[in-house]
């Protein structure tokens, strides 16, 4: 099937897009975080950045925590793909999978001790604070100037403040050496300075947001969350669906025409509305909500398809020549027939996320997404809080938001000619 | 095909049924306690009567609570047969605060309050009772009071009958409120009041049904449930009122303002109708050429584009900068629109229209011209064209006359499917671009908490879509004479 795919320059254009965003999410903490990696303080090595990265009082949203942990467990899951076959490499995944769920559970019941107890790190951190906030001081002196002619005060950076506030001149050269995250200083949960007036004199990358936040970190988080609500929402659509589909599709007849049925009435509620509904009833606006309601009304496709598969599969000679060796219903529905019916499913994957994607984004947007979450569509929320007129906080999570749109579509289109090239 | 429509027919009740059931569901979702001021909607809307849960008042949750029954049992009734000892334990267990979580305490409150209504002359035993510890018969008596006070009719056009059983509760509310037990009372002025309590029960027993006999139990049994209330409500179509005005009904409000919306969702279709099918012959007649590629590739990306991308994208872009477009509202202000001729009305309406009609329409445009190309190139394949070419006929004519009616089917069928997502999509434009439709109303109603606008719209939108299926299989049905739906 790769072979197929590989011959659509745009479709293999737009899946390295899609991985490349992947990456960007998973290893997001890399990019932008407010602990260096390593730190040469009085002489002794220190490492903020991984002593930090599975603690919840940093990390507050378990979602994070979640991709800190995969940070590590996908890599060697790769590896384990090229080095094991069949079903040692079944059984690696699984153990694996187990251990990411296990390791998070420890982790969010609050596993990990605040690395502050330490007094030395508790010293580290201001000195590291201090530094980074000066370097964004000097790193923002040409704004600064033209902020001082055009406004005729002083540019209330961070360590500006600081300073205003009566904050001793901390002796940086104990802080002998320093690799800071790889493109923005600031966790895009911490306050990183400021204001709407500052926003029109710094360049892009230095945006804040409403709440003071650091756009281009929040931008790179907000990655993590469209990609799990795409995936989480299509796993859970396909749970339901396949089962749901093979089912009716093996047994046909009457078994057919109840799930059938069923599918076409649940199929007449409009996802969207349902999911307004659901979320101003209950007035809970939670990630985990949103991806289970979109999975709960997000399955009917895949039953169809899976069902029409499934009962042109039935009429085959293996499907005989099973019930004639009287296996049962479930190992030929689940073991024989479910293998080769499931591939034409591929090419409804990439759409279903977009549809999942673009709907948590939705919502957001319409502000009713999770509070204090750094998802796109709340991004453009707030950016519209400031529309028309300056809206530059709004383009650039609709930007993102539409690169990556349209990347899985174009995949999705690329996977449907090349499974399917009868249809082109 | 008769039959196949008479079962199509049939399916219907039971869809409608499905989608009451699920929204029967959520609507139990609904928490069990009035949101507080701390988790304000958007706009800040939803702090203006929220906060004060007393008993009585306008109190828009507890509306809510009772005009859906939601303070009733889900699907059997059984409160009435509670017996003395029941309420013993309760009280006991209300009594022991400490024992439970905040919200276990809370949960078990609100139980007890719905149930009071059903229990009263045991509840002011209780009260009454000296045997009792003063906190226990503080509590009956307080859940007395919650069972003797009820919410009055609601709504425009109150009999008047119904205006003096309003009069009647309201009198009733006051009196009981008054006699609320607060916490610094003396034991005397606690039993005063309760001696009122117990007067004021006994001077009521009549009008009010406090108890009931066996066959009016099984009856409230059934009848006195969720299901059957909210089942009640919408057979009648009783979507109840709007939050902050008693006098408007949700449906009203949504006829005025329905016109709005199906402009912009019955314009789309038809200009998506012609527009895809022109897109889709092109693609289809070029087929695996350069506009087919490139145009397949644009419809695509098109596709992607979310709506609430590319209407802010409008308004900056196009609205800001021309003056042509202008980017709120169904027409120009009424003092201004009032004025005009009918033409220039006409004129204000489509300027007004232009952006937001794009941004509805593009998507859909989208998909169908990429549907319209399969359902052309399908039909260019059949043996009719091929005779069609043989006897010299010009591809123009082929592809419009022959094939384009062919093709139509297809669109026309996916066109009317698509009705809901229409619908859905035209919520957030219509939102962005101010036009006080249906969606806009449903989407204020959200950050307001007006759960009747809520519920109903949901209904409606099911149901808009369920139309829509529908029209499709009976459009299909009737365009092609070779669908045979046995």
């Amino acid at each position: 099937m790769w072979k197929q795919f590989r011959r659509y320059k745009v479709g293999v254009a737009a899946f390295t897009c899609v991985v490349l965003f992947f990456l960007i999410g998973l290893y997001a903490p890399f990019f932008a975080s407010s602990k260096p990696f390593v730190v040469l303080w009085k002489g002794h090595f220190y490492f903020p950045f991984f002593r930090y990265l599975f603690y919840p009082g940093f990390y507050t949203k378990p979602i994070d925590l979640f991709y800190n942990l995969l940070m590590f467990t996908f890599p060697i899951a790769m590896v384990g793909l090229f080095l094991f076959k069949a079903r040692k490499r079944k059984m690696f995944l699984f153990s694996l999978a187990a251990l990411q769920l296990i390791l998070f559970a420890w982790i969010v019941s609050g596993g990990v001790k605040d690395p502050e107890q330490d007094e030395e790190i508790r010293a580290l951190n201001q000195v590291v604070r201090y530094s980074l906030r000066k370097a964004q001081h000097e790193r923002l002196g040409h704004a600064r100037l033209r902020f001082q002619k055009e406004t005729g005060h002083e540019m209330p950076t961070l360590f500006a403040i600081d300073q205003r506030n009566g904050q001793k001149e901390i002796e940086t050269p104990s802080l002998q050496w320093m690799i800071p995250a790889l493109v923005r200083p600031f966790h895009w949960e911490e306050n990183a300075g400021g204001s709407q007036l500052m926003n029109q004199y710094v360049p892009w990358w230095e945006l804040t947001r409403i709440n003071r936040k650091d756009l281009f970190a929040s931008l790179l988080f907000g990655v993590r969350i469209s990609l799990f609500v795409g995936i989480a929402a299509v796993a859970i659509g396909l749970m339901i669906g396949i089962p749901l589909g093979t089912v009716a599709g093996y047994f046909a007849g009457k078994v057919d025409l109840v799930i059938f049925r069923g599918i076409e009435i649940w199929e007449a509620m409009p996802t969207f509305f349902m999911l307004l509904l659901i979320v101003a009833i209950t007035q809970h606006k939670s990630l985990f909500l949103v991806i289970i309601v979109l999975g709960l009304f997000g399955w009917t496709s895949f039953s169809r398809f899976i069902r029409g598969e499934v009962l042109k599969q039935r009429e085959l000679c293996y499907v005989l020549a099973c019930k004639g060796l009287g296996y049962p219903a479930r190992r030929i529905m689940f073991g024989h027939i479910l293998p080769n019916a499931i591939s034409p499913i591929l090419t409804l994957l990439p759409f279903a996320m977009m549809g999942a994607i673009s709907s948590e984004a939705a919502l957001s947007f319409l502000g009713l997404g999770e509070e204090g979450a750094t998802s796109w569509g709340v991004l453009m929320d707030e950016g519209r809080s400031v529309f028309p007129g300056e809206s530059y906080l709004l383009w650039p999570p609709a930007l993102l938001l539409t690169i990556v749109l349209i990347a899985i579509a174009l995949v999705g289109d690329t996977l449907r000619d090349a499974l399917d090239p009868k249809l082109r | 095909m008769i039959d196949y429509f008479i079962r199509r027919l049939l399916l219907l009740p039971l869809t409608l049924f499905a989608i009451i059931l699920v929204n029967f569901v959520i609507l139990n979702l609904a928490p069990g306690e009035p949101v507080n001021g701390a988790n304000l909607g958007q706009l800040g809307e939803a702090s203006r009567h929220t906060g004060d849960a007393g008993p009585t008042g306008e109190n828009p949750y507890l509306l809510f609570r009772e005009h859906y029954g939601l303070t009733l049992p889900i699907l059997m009734n059984t409160w009435p047969s509670l017996k003395t000892h029941h309420i013993r334990e309760g009280i006991t267990r209300l009594l022991h605060k400490e024992e439970m979580s905040v919200q276990a305490h809370h949960d078990l409150k609100t139980l007890w309050g719905d149930r009071a209504r059903f229990i009263m002359p045991l509840l002011l035993q209780e009260a009454v009772a000296s045997t009792n510890s003063h906190e226990a018969r503080k509590i009956a008596a307080h859940l007395f009071i919650r069972g003797g006070t009820r919410q009055g009719h609601v709504g425009i056009r109150l009999t008047e009958e119904e205006k003096r059983e309003n009069r009647k509760i309201g009198e009733t509310n006051l009196l009981l409120n008054q006699l609320h037990i607060h916490e610094k009372d003396s034991v005397e002025e606690m039993e005063r009041k309760i001696g009122e309590l117990a007067s004021w029960f006994k001077l009521e027993e009549k009008e009010y049904p406090f108890t009931w006999s066996r066959a009016e139990k099984i009856e409230l049994f059934f009848l006195e449930t969720r299901f059957c209330k909210y089942l009640k409500r919408v057979f009648l179509l009783n979507f109840g009122t709007v939050r902050n005005d008693n006098n408007k009904t949700v449906i009203s409000e949504v006829v005025k303002r329905i016109k709005y919306s199906l402009t912009l969702a019955v314009i789309p279709m038809v200009i998506t109708f012609a527009l895809c099918q022109f897109f889709g012959m092109i693609m289809a007649f070029y087929q695996r050429g350069l506009p087919d590629y490139l145009l397949n590739l644009f419809f695509l990306t098109l596709f992607a584009i979310p709506v609430f991308v590319a209407a802010p994208f409008l308004i900056e872009k196009v609205a800001l900068r021309h003056t042509l477009f202008p980017y709120s509202g169904f027409h120009s202000p009424e003092e201004t629109y009032d004025t005009l001729t009918s033409l220039r009305r006409m004129g204000d309406i489509i300027r007004h229209l232009i952006l937001p009609l794009t941004a509805v329409i593009y998507s859909t445009l989208a998909i169908q011209s990429r549907i319209s190309r399969t359902a052309f190139l399908e039909a260019l394949h059949q043996d009719y064209v091929r005779t069609a070419r043989a006897k010299g006929l010009g591809w123009m004519t082929i592809l419009t006359k022959h094939v384009g009616r062919n093709a139509a089917v297809t669109i026309v069928t996916s066109l009317a499917a698509s009705l809901g997502v229409v619908l859905g999509g035209s919520l957030i434009v219509e939102t962005l671009f101010d036009i006080n439709g249906f969606g806009k109303f449903f989407y204020e109603a959200i950050l307001n908490r007006d759960y009747n606008v809520v519920l109903f719209s949901a209904f409606a939108g099911s149901l808009l879509t369920l139309v829509g299926y529908f029209v499709a299989d009976v459009a299909y049905a009737f365009l092609d004479p070779r669908v045979s739906y046995s």
